[in-house]
């Protein structure tokens, strides 16, 4: 079969679909795809066209040991995601190179399916799925295309047609699914991880890696409150206490010193159900691939497979490999260790090397600690040396020379929240007050719509906790001392629409919010992703459970399982039984079917009528067959050809156009079906 | 409900009596070779030497009373041979001298029925001059326009042994014969009576004239009118179809095959008395009509494509 052979709608339909297919893919996979793509679907249309040639086997060869070695170099030796998507995209679209006929058609539709399934993995928010619904389409027209008849070949839009009706016909049955189906829990596990590094936060914070985060807009976790929300400046989200300095090349480098790593995974809620300030929130989590939640201060796990720990966190037990939504009980003005610290965490909080370095920033502190009585005191000179001094916030600092924070506080005096916690935490203890870093986020944007917070990456912020006598840990946050606007509009509104937010990402919406529709228009699609979240991605197991519950009552779900299986399992049975029963592809006409009755009955004499038997045979064989009713079947035989070939019934002139013509010609019709079952009888009997 | 009956047209059956009294057994060939003549076709007979492919078409001619020349082709014969020549002619009436003129003396081909014996033996120069004019219905001979006479009728013959030294037609001039038949051996009870009875030359040579020129033109014409059912028409599709993406053949029927076929269809009925087109009609011509259009006739087995094709498709849905 040459390439003009293969139907063109069908070839067309067939590069869309694949062209949809590949573009979610192309974001998250190596730029040299995009060159395969373009080069495969332009070659492939060449052929269809007869400019080109099909590729030789030396020419196969030779581009899928290239296409190997780009992604094995690509994936940097290691298998991860991206690597295996590639693999698979780039041999799915060598195979458009080899479409010759419906088979092959078949193939790449059906791993371009596969595919549509894998971009699920990268990303599942509202528009992907509705992107993937009009991939499907796509996907769906360019079979209909493969099965189309040649004299449908050219119908171009036929495909389009019927693939919409396909997939609408499939709706209800997809939302039985997705409401009834079970939801059993992977087969397998594959930890399939992702080979780019993601922006988050990070075990250790040295100052300058979060500069790098506030360039990622990505979503981190979304938080919806019962009841009003706290004031915006107290949306310190906690993720990590770092209390552990180490200097790594003479640069400050903060960790966790994992003395509290400890985790009470049967937390009792000890903090009051209700009351003034305790806050309930519900946070739905993006995957992160790490087990640390989120939260306020004084913060309670309420559900099974959260822990808290000592140093009032919250951690799941597993990997956040999926998206998790989870329930928080926070009471931010509580006291925490207000009883005193143990020795070891006293002694980990105080911890600082021995030796000279930042000997001006240890000379500062010894200043501060002999001119004031207590610890608060110290505190609050130690905050305001910051405002007093004349520093400034930026994303893009210059490196710290030498001892880094002598150089931040003495010399450069411009820097981010890792900056300032790094040093403040660094001045604290040189005083002997127990301090630590805390790593989290802060702030975040409030949809006046849905009332959800978003927190995003560049959100990312650090603070300090201070232990006081009689206090216990206090939040200090020496960033809002230099640039309050930060704490309390963002960071955005901080860094007043300078270059350095989302410097490397253009297309931000959030970097266009000064456009009021803009903004509205994207609080709306936020809520309506917010809502998509919750609904859909995160209807697991317990939600179908409580939904079917409430609805059908309980002990519904089993049962309804067993029916569900039931009633599908006759289903397909029966669709099967009717499809193998008849012909497929075949409109019968009346008289074919009245023939097929009248074989039917007299099918123990005679042999039934062969597909290609005309009438006239059939009537001799008859005749033979049934010799005493030679005549009748005769007679009755030409009276069906000459009704249906000689063309008196078929309008060949004016008068039998009329109505009572076309009458007369159905009755007619009537008659001779019937008399053809008389007949049959009387010849069955016989 | 009425009708009307299906007897044949009288003068159809008393010449196809008078054939079937000349040719032995052959019924089925002389119908075949009837229709192609009723349906403006050409007809290609395919068969040993001596199996009365002269005679057949001979008597054809006597019984309906046309004109009839035979054209024996071998390697050296040349269009002029076919079609004619003009020849300078001295005016003898006159002063005697050198006055004269060019007269066109016409060839074989000038009548209306022409038995082309061993087409296969001439060059394709010699061919394509038969076949130009069996096409265009009028042959071009040194800047004139002659028409040829009407009816015209080609019957062609081929021998399929000792093909060395021929020149086999190719597929495209084979697709202007709307029929290939072959004759056959006659059955052992013919043969008795071929035996026993009169030569066939002779009784063939004195045949009467069954059926006047115009009726046969006549007849020519209501060939066309010969009504086809849409069902029948679709069945006809069908197998036009088939011949075309399905039978796994090199190509499938030419748009004039198709037609071919329905023409020689609509004759056959006619032939038999109809006035409308059944299906059996368009299977009892299909071998004749289509096998030597298919290319891969010879690799389809004892029953050729048409066998195939009548056994596949439906006749009706």
């Amino acid at each position: 079969m040459s390439a003009i052979n293969f139907p063109r709608s069908a070839l067309i339909w067939l590069m869309l679909a694949i062209a949809s297919v590949y573009l979610p893919l192309q974001m998250h996979l190596p730029l040299w795809t995009g060159l395969v793509f373009v080069s495969v679907i332009a070659w492939r249309w060449m052929m269809h066209l007869g400019h080109w040639p099909y590729p030789n086997t030396v020419v196969k060869v030779v581009v899928v040991v290239f296409a190997i070695a780009a992604v094995v170099i690509s994936a940097k030796g290691r298998f991860h995601l991206e690597s295996a998507t590639t693999f698979i995209l780039v041999s799915s679209l060598l195979k458009v190179l080899e479409i010759k006929n419906q088979r092959d058609g078949y193939i790449v539709v059906f791993i371009s399916m596969f595919l549509l399934a894998v971009s699920f993995l990268f990303e599942q928010g509202l528009f992907t799925a509705i992107y993937s619904v009009l991939a499907i389409w796509l996907l769906l027209a360019a079979l209909v295309g493969l099965h189309q008849s040649e004299q449908l070949q050219n119908n171009f839009k036929r495909a389009g047609k019927i693939s919409v009706q396909v997939l609408l016909l499939s709706l209800p049955i997809m939302l039985v699914l997705f409401l009834l189906f079970p939801r059993l829990g992977p087969l397998w596990s594959l930890n399939l991880q992702s080979g780019k590094a993601k922006t988050g936060l990070s075990e250790n914070m040295s100052p300058g890696d979060i500069a790098e985060l506030s360039n990622s807009d990505e979503l981190v976790f979304r938080v919806k409150f019962e009841g009003e929300p706290p004031a915006p400046d107290q949306w310190y989200w906690r993720g990590l206490v770092l209390d552990f300095y180490d200097e790594i090349n003479g640069k400050a480098n903060w960790s966790m010193s994992g003395i509290l790593n400890q985790v009470d995974w049967y937390p009792n809620s000890w903090l009051p159900d209700d009351g003034e300030g305790v806050f309930n929130y519900r946070i739905i989590q993006e995957a992160s691939n790490k087990k640390w939640l989120f939260g306020l201060r004084g913060i309670a796990a309420m559900e099974s497979g959260i822990g808290m720990t000592e140093d009032d966190r919250i951690v799941s037990n597993k990997k956040l490999l999926q998206r998790k939504e989870y329930a928080v009980r926070s009471v931010p003005k509580l006291a925490i260790a207000k009883q005193g610290l143990r020795p070891f965490m006293r002694q980990q909080n105080l911890q600082l090397p021995r030796g000279s370095v930042n000997p001006k920033t240890r000379s500062l502190a010894q200043q501060i600690l002999l001119n004031f009585d207590s610890d608060v005191e110290r505190m609050k000179h130690a905050l305001s040396y910051y405002p007093d001094n004349d520093f400034s916030y930026t994303l893009k600092p210059e490196v710290m020379e030498g001892n880094d924070i002598d150089d931040f506080l003495f010399e450069k005096r411009s820097g981010f929240c890792a900056h300032y916690s790094s040093s403040f935490v660094f001045l604290m203890r040189s005083m002997n007050i127990p301090a630590r870093v805390v790593a989290g986020y802060q702030g975040g944007e409030l949809n006046p719509d849905s009332g959800h917070i978003t927190v995003r990456q560049y959100d990312a912020h650090a603070w300090v906790e201070v232990w006081l006598e009689d206090q216990g840990w206090v939040s200090v946050d020496p960033t809002a001392q230099v640039a309050p606007e930060r704490i309390s509009l963002g960071l955005r509104e901080a860094l007043g629409g300078s270059d350095e937010f989302l410097s490397n990402n253009n297309f931000s919406l959030i970097k266009m919010s000064h456009l009021p529709w803009l903004n509205d228009l994207r609080f709306q699609l936020d809520q309506l992703n917010y809502y998509w979240h919750k609904t859909v991605l995160n209807f697991n197991k317990d939600k179908q459970g409580s939904l079917l519950k409430d609805w059908f009552g309980s002990g519904f779900l089993k049962k309804s399982l067993y029916a569900l299986a039931a009633i599908f399992c006759s289903l397909f049975f029966f669709i099967a039984l009717v499809v193998l029963w008849r012909k497929p592809n075949r409109t019968e006409s009346d008289l074919v079917k009245t023939l097929r009755l009248f074989d039917k009955k007299i099918s123990a004499v005679v042999e039934p009528r062969r597909e290609n038997e005309g009438l006239a045979d059939y009537s001799l064989r008859l005749q033979q067959c049934y010799p005493e009713y030679a005549d009748s079947i005769r007679r009755l035989f030409d009276q069906l050809q000459y009704h249906y070939f000689s063309g008196v019934n078929s309008g060949a002139n004016k008068k039998s156009r009329e109505k009572n013509a076309e009458k007369t010609a159905e009755k007619n019709e009537r008659l001779l079906a019937k008399n053809l079952m008389q007949l049959a009888r009387r010849l069955g009997k016989s | 409900m009425t009708y009307p009956s299906t007897h044949s047209s009288k003068s159809i059956q008393v010449l196809l009596d008078v054939l079937n009294n000349v040719i032995l057994g052959k019924e089925p060939q002389i119908k075949l070779a009837l229709a192609c003549l009723l349906a403006r076709g050409h007809l290609l007979i395919e068969d040993l030497p001596g199996m009365g492919k002269t005679t057949l078409s001979h008597a054809l001619a006597k019984a309906l009373g046309l004109s009839y020349n035979r054209v024996q082709f071998t390697s050296d014969i040349l269009p002029a041979d076919i079609l004619g020549v003009s020849i300078f002619e001295k005016d003898t009436s006159g002063d005697g001298g050198q006055h004269g003129t060019f007269r066109f003396h016409p060839g074989p081909i000038f009548s209306q029925l022409v038995l082309a014996d061993e087409i296969n033996r001439a060059t394709p120069k010699a061919q394509s001059a038969l076949l130009e004019a069996m096409e265009e219905g009028q042959v071009t001979i040194e800047g004139e326009t002659r028409p040829l006479p009407s009816p015209f009728f080609v019957i062609a013959t081929q021998n399929p042994i000792s093909q060395s030294g021929t020149f086999p037609l190719p597929e495209s001039q084979l697709d202007r014969f709307l029929m290939r038949i072959s004759i056959g051996y006659p059955d052992a009870k013919s043969e008795m009576e071929l035996l026993t009875g009169v030569d066939r030359r002779k009784l063939a040579d004195g045949l009467q004239q069954v059926i006047a020129l115009e009726e046969l033109t006549a007849l020519q014409q209501k060939v066309e009118d010969v009504h086809a059912s849409s069902s029948v028409l679709e069945y006809i599709q069908r197998i036009i179809h088939y011949t075309r993406y399905e039978g796994g053949f090199s190509y499938g029927l030419s748009p004039r095959g198709g037609l071919g076929l329905l023409r020689a269809s609509k004759a056959w009925a006619l032939l038999h008395g109809r006035e409308h087109l059944i299906p059996e009609d368009v299977q009892a011509v299909l071998p004749a009509v289509i096998d030597h259009r298919l290319a891969d006739a010879a690799q389809q087995g004892e029953h050729g494509v048409s066998g195939q094709i009548l056994q596949r498709i439906a006749v009706l849905t």
